[in-house]
């Protein structure tokens, strides 16, 4: 089975308000992709530490659609089956960059505070 | 915009593909779509989410917060209640003196398509002057806007760019039973040229300008038709009714009547004189050029001129075209100051009134807070929060807004008055109630004032931590918070000071008016200016004194050149022996018993006496400043127009007691000669002492004037009343100071506790603790009460810079008082943190009276 099951759910982080959207982001800048595989890259990319809850992904996508961070068209995918692929704008690019930079410093404000991981 | 199918598409489509891969990672077909949409969760949530995103939600949840808002409000009907009742005042007050500012200065005449339509107007170097045509305004009038008759007819004639072209005159006054009325005279072409149409009957058409036909009259008093009115000596029959705001083209001499242009050489007051004889009013063809049009007529008027030299015109006249809104210059000059003066305290007003109902809502805030809190730790978005209170602040102002155009329809009629800078009370020609401009701007202050009101507090309530604002025990208040709320209780204080020091000092300028002495007794008297054509015999004015003189209930009647006060009119040079006076000496000319009659009381020697004997009486101040110390029953004075010593010497037999007729102006110094024994004056005034109710004499007076004839240039008016219109402005200026005072006193109290109640109520487990501790009540109480005292502090600090400021723009209202006096703004600061500390009392009291148990609890 897949490491899912060496997982309990429990561990699973469940992200932060305002992440899933840099991290969609993220997963663009390979090229287009559809909701199901966003998810997925996000999961399988985090060794399945983070959990992206389906119900929200989607609203999220709407919402950077309508800031003209990501674009949308339907195609087809791999296994032949219809869905709708996003692909990342220029302006999506630029948010990238800046959001990028604001969670590494963040992440590194916090690593700091928190100190040596404890044993 | 993206359709909802589309996104459900979309959803399906994810769950397929999910699917897909978990068939692909082994589990049955079944089994992995039933995780699959599991895993996506709850399907009609997401799609609610995806709506949400969309516009269409944002109705939806105003329509909500509308509900909610009612609901809550009706919750605390008082809060709703003192919020929007400050809001009717404020915005109502507001709509008032944006509908005066809209009037005279913005509102076009009552007439049809008012942009094609010019009235003519000239200059010629020679004839240019400067006039103090109105009392206390010296307005400059180089433009004269009268012509020849035979001008306008001229006009009419011969220039086809002109649609149409009408002559009209103020024509006369007359006396009626009730009171005065003022008459024009127009063409049979100036109701078509105007496109005014007539309310009720017909209007004065072309048919009416011969001179053979029927009088006929149009009236603004609808109860006038088809009934006669008798002007002087002639009879009119009201024809038609103008529509109510339709006044003429005269804004300071509107028309209660007009006659056709023929009647106006059968009234006394007719006079020919060429260059006043009309005005011309014009409405351009369609399609032509203003500029060529002037330049086509000044062509035409100089021809005229060369063909036929009119008397009076010195050079060849400038001709000018004016739009008709630039006609209101007269009374905007006028009204300017009255208006800025209102336009200020409705400003400060209006600011108080969004800072108090701001307020309200900080001192409610606290009721609420557990509230909202829930809502917040809920995972209500704080915007949505916002959003909600604005509703309730934008609901309050709304429905204060809609009660404020209800006060100031209420409060219009006051406007006029208000605004009445001249002596009388004659309405002005001016449409005084509020139009859609005027309701358009009632409806920004509304939403600004609500806006406003709700934003601050809005923010700074929903600024909070729910953990903390839940945990009730935990009782310190968040120092943001209570920032804010001083803040605004700093900006109220100061603006009730502004407030209470302009009533302050308003209320000590009508004191110190009124104890200013007249000199005169204005009590029981009544008088009327009328005018005589030249060559009226004099046998008139011997009638009619010996007429008013029989009339019961006179106790003495007399006849004079100008009413005891004249301090408006050409003065004379005289000699005072032997040296030329400067010229501002008032000189009239009356009858023995003038001064009797006027109640003016005599210093020295005696009155003018019925003999041929030259003789004349000066006033106290006439002695003071041009006999030195000589005594003035051995002087004489002479006319000098031509150098000293001038003709006639005239021997002073009598001084009289100073005397002014209002109480802002200087004693002028003042010379009484003889009225001329043979002839009559062209100005000339009655007056009657009425041996008790002078009031009642009035109609007979109006009555005895009217059918001798005699024209009167103002109604029969009370000397009292004069001397109260005078301070009429400051009067009504400094009631509703007063009221607006009082207003902003109560609501600044209301601010005071709310905020201090609310901070106490934060506090008490705190003081809870102290009193646990063994603090003394005493202590905690003054405790409490230094918490008010800052912002009082501040707030009056801050009030009194802005009453300087204020000072700039009343100073000339005021009299005898300084705008910054310091007994003035002490007292209002007295008054203001007197009612401070009492706001303060109860909550502090409160705060003592905490059984430590409960507050702990």
């Amino acid at each position: 089975m897949s490491t899912r099951a060496s997982r309990k759910s429990a561990d699973r982080l469940t992200l932060l308000q305002g992440t899933l959207d840099v991290l969609i982001l993220r997963t663009l800048v390979f090229g287009a992709q559809h909701g199901q595989g966003i998810a997925r890259a996000i999961e399988t990319q985090s060794s399945d530490a983070l959990l992206v809850d389906h119900g929200s992904l989607y609203p999220a996508l709407q919402r950077l659609e309508e800031r003209g961070w990501i674009a949308a068209e339907w195609g087809t995918s791999d296994n032949n089956r219809k869905a709708r692929f996003y692909t990342l704008t220029r302006q999506g690019r630029k948010q990238l960059v800046a959001e990028t930079g604001k969670w590494r410093r963040l992440a590194a404000a916090i690593t700091r505070i928190l100190g040596p991981e404890e044993a | 915009m993206r359709r909802d199918d589309d996104f459900t598409r979309e959803i399906e489509a994810h769950i397929a593909l999910e699917t897909d891969r978990l068939i692909a990672e082994g589990m049955s077909p079944a089994a992995a779509e039933d995780h699959a949409r599991r895993r996506f969760g709850n399907v009609a949530q997401a799609r609610e989410r995806f709506y949400e995103s969309r516009r269409v939600m944002w109705l939806e949840h105003v329509r909500q917060d509308v509900r909610d808002a009612l609901r809550t409000l009706q919750q605390s009907p008082g809060f709703a209640l003192v919020a929007v009742a400050t809001l009717a005042l404020g915005i109502g007050a507001t709509t008032m003196v944006a509908t005066g500012i809209n009037a005279v200065f913005y509102q076009p005449p009552p007439v049809g398509a008012p942009h094609d339509l010019r009235t003519l107007a000239w200059t010629s170097p020679r004839r240019a002057f400067t006039g103090n045509l109105f009392r206390g305004t010296t307005f400059d009038t180089r433009r004269i806007e009268s012509f020849p008759v035979d001008v306008c007819h001229a006009v009419q004639q011969r220039i086809p760019a002109w649609a149409s072209i009408a002559c009209w005159r103020v024509a006369t006054e007359a006396l009626t039973d009730t009171g005065l009325i003022r008459v024009h005279a127009v063409s049979g072409t100036y109701f078509a040229t105007l496109g005014v149409r007539p309310l009720m009957g017909r209007a004065i058409a072309v048919s009416d300008d011969d001179p053979a036909a029927p009088l006929v009259a149009m009236a603004r008093d609808p109860e006038l038709l088809d009934r006669t009115i008798r002007i002087h000596s002639e009879v009119f029959t009201v024809v038609g009714i103008v529509p109510a705001d339709f006044s003429g083209l005269a804004p300071m001499a509107p028309a209660d009547v007009f006659v056709p242009y023929a009647a106006d050489a059968r009234f006394p007051t007719f006079q020919r004189n060429a260059w006043s004889e009309s005005n011309i009013v014009g409405r351009l063809a369609p399609g032509v050029s203003p500029e060529a049009v002037r330049a086509e007529t000044e062509v035409l008027v100089h021809q005229l001129i060369q063909a036929a030299p009119v008397k009076d015109a010195y050079d060849l006249p400038a001709l000018f075209l004016q739009e008709l809104s630039s006609r209101l210059e007269v009374v905007q000059h006028t009204m300017s100051r009255p208006l800025r003066l209102l336009a200020a305290t409705v400003a400060i007003l209006l600011t108080l009134t969004c800072a108090n109902v701001g307020g309200l809502f900080f001192a409610r805030g606290r009721a609420r807070h557990k509230e909202l809190a829930t809502r917040l730790a809920l995972g209500g978005p704080r915007r949505r929060v916002v959003q909600q209170l604005l509703t309730e602040s934008l609901l309050l102002s709304a429905a204060g807004g809609i009660l404020g155009i209800g006060v100031a329809l209420a409060l219009a009629p006051l406007l006029p008055r208000l605004l009445s800078d001249l002596g009388n009370t004659t309405a002005l020609g001016l449409e005084l109630r509020p139009n859609l401009q005027v309701l358009a701007v009632t409806a920004l202050v509304t939403i600004a004032c609500g806006l406003l009101s709700g934003w601050v507090p809005a923010l700074s309530a929903t600024r909070l931590d729910p953990a903390h604002a839940l945990r009730q025990a935990s009782g310190i208040v968040p120092p943001s918070r209570m920032r804010a709320g001083k803040a605004a209780l700093t900006v109220q204080l100061a603006l009730s000071l502004i407030v209470l020091v302009a009533a302050g000092l308003l209320a000590r300028t009508m004191m110190n008016l009124r104890a200013v002495p007249l000199g005169y007794h204005p009590e029981g008297l009544i008088f009327v200016e009328t005018s005589n054509p030249v060559g009226r015999p004099r046998a008139v004015v011997d009638e009619t004194l010996a007429a008013l003189q029989a009339l019961p209930g006179v106790a003495s009647a007399t006849v004079s050149q100008w009413p005891i006060f004249n301090n408006a009119l050409p003065r004379f040079p005289i000699c005072v022996p032997d040296v030329l006076t400067a010229q501002s000496i008032d000189y009239s000319f009356v009858f023995p018993g003038f001064f009797d009659t006027w109640g003016v009381r005599f210093i020295a020697g005696r009155d003018i006496d019925d003999t041929t004997a030259p003789q004349v009486v000066v006033n106290e101040t006439f002695v003071r400043q041009y006999l030195h110390g000589r005594n003035p029953l051995e002087s004489s004075i002479s006319f000098g127009t031509q150098g000293c010593p001038g003709r006639m010497a005239v021997p002073v037999v009598g001084v009289v007691a100073d005397h002014i007729d209002r109480q802002r102006v200087e004693v002028i110094p003042s010379v009484y000669a003889r009225y001329p024994r043979a002839g009559a004056l062209y100005v000339t005034t009655y007056a009657v002492r009425a041996a008790g109710d002078e009031q009642a004499l009035m109609p007979a007076m109006r009555r005895l004037i009217a059918d001798r004839g005699i024209a009167p240039n103002r109604d029969v008016r009370r000397a009292t009343e004069y001397r109260d219109s005078v301070m009429r402005q400051e009067r009504l200026l400094a009631w509703l100071l007063a009221f607006f005072a009082v207003v902003a006193l109560f609501i600044a109290c209301l601010g005071i506790y709310g905020i201090l109640a609310y901070a106490v109520n934060w506090r008490t487990p705190e003081l809870g603790v102290r009193m646990a501790l063994g603090a003394e009540p005493g202590r905690l109480r003054r405790m409490v009460l230094r918490e008010s005292l800052l912002p009082v502090v501040t707030g009056l600090a801050l009030g009194s810079a802005g009453t300087l400021i204020l000072g700039k723009s009343v100073e000339g209202v005021l009299f005898g008082v300084q705008a910054g006096d310091p007994l003035t703004l002490a007292l209002a600061a007295a008054l203001l943190t007197i009612a401070a500390l009492l706001a303060s009392w109860l909550p502090a009291r409160r705060a003592t009276r905490l059984d430590p148990l409960l507050a702990l609890k």
